[in-house]
């Protein structure tokens, strides 16, 4: 495979495992997808998870670049980002259910550049 | 649990206990050519359909993924790309196709440019070309060049990148 400079592709491998292997996560994950935004007390909801279960799942996913803090931060919401709408679109391509549950329309914005 | 949530997020974990699987789907391929002529997009559009098709559904083209709300210059948009691939989760490879339109094309070039002048993104990149083509210098820093004859013969020689990949990554996953 080469030379990889910086970036350890086991690493990041591993890292993605642990979280698409985890039904919590993925039910989080999918939440956020469904809905466009959600905060910590509609994803308890969503799930049936608790706050202790549900805080570090959403900072693992955030830490993977699946979901990203709505930009205003007092509002404790979060949506998908970048590496999210790219996940979200596999799983649309694999699972019908999936596509049921957070449509078809296409999850990807584009990106934008604060100059 | 809403049970429909919970049922789908159930499946989909457990699918992703299948080594093969999970190793396919951790790539994030993107997939750059030039738009400039009908075959050259045509042939990376069927490159990234027959990836998705195997399993590899991570595979997309810098159109997929960049619909632009204004204009930027383009070596800024493929960088910024680059800065939201690196954070993620997800194993990055580029495959950069320069057929028989790649000379002519800014986007390219410009792509090709960005990639050079950074050793991480480099050591991702994997750049097939068409014999005779002329392409911005900065082709030549690239670790990984491979001259292709055909469309046919690109799609042969990424195929066994993208493998080859997988295949790591499948090791990876069996040897913990």
């Amino acid at each position: 495979m080469g030379p990889m400079g910086e970036i350890n592709i086991f690493t990041k491998a591993d890292r993605f495992s642990k979280i698409v292997e985890d039904p919590k996560s993925i039910a989080i994950f999918l939440s956020i997808a469904a809905k466009g935004v959600r905060n910590y007390e509609e994803l308890i909801e969503d799930t049936g998870l608790d706050l202790a279960e549900v805080a570090p799942l959403v900072k693992r996913l955030q830490e993977g670049g699946f979901i990203k803090p709505n930009p205003n931060p007092l509002s404790h919401r979060f949506r998908l980002d970048f590496n999210g709408q790219l996940f979200a679109e596999q799983l649309k391509l694999e699972y019908p259910e999936v596509r049921d549950l957070v449509g078809e329309k296409s999850l990807i914005q584009p990106i934008i550049i604060k100059k | 649990m809403d049970q429909k949530l919970s049922d789908i997020s159930t499946k989909v974990s457990l699918s992703f206990k299948d080594i093969n699987e999970k190793a396919k789907k951790a790539l994030s391929i993107m997939v750059c050519g030039s738009y400039k002529d009908e075959s050259d997009l045509r042939i990376i559009e069927k490159f990234r359909d027959q990836q998705r098709e195997k399993g590899v559904t991570g595979t997309f083209l810098m159109k997929d993924i960049i619909t632009e709300e204004k204009e930027l210059p383009l070596h800024e948009k493929f960088h910024h790309l680059w800065l939201q691939m690196k954070k993620d989760d997800k194993v990055p490879l580029f495959i950069i196709f320069a057929g028989k339109s790649a000379s002519e094309s800014l986007g390219l070039n410009a792509e090709i440019q960005t990639i050079a002048y950074d050793k991480e993104k480099i050591s991702c990149a994997h750049l097939f070309k068409f014999p005779g083509i002329n392409l911005v210098s900065h082709e030549t820093c690239f670790a990984f060049t491979r001259e292709v004859r055909t469309h046919e013969e690109f799609i042969e020689e990424a195929e066994k990148v993208v493998n080859n990949y997988v295949n790591q990554i499948r090791m990876f996953y069996q040897a913990k």
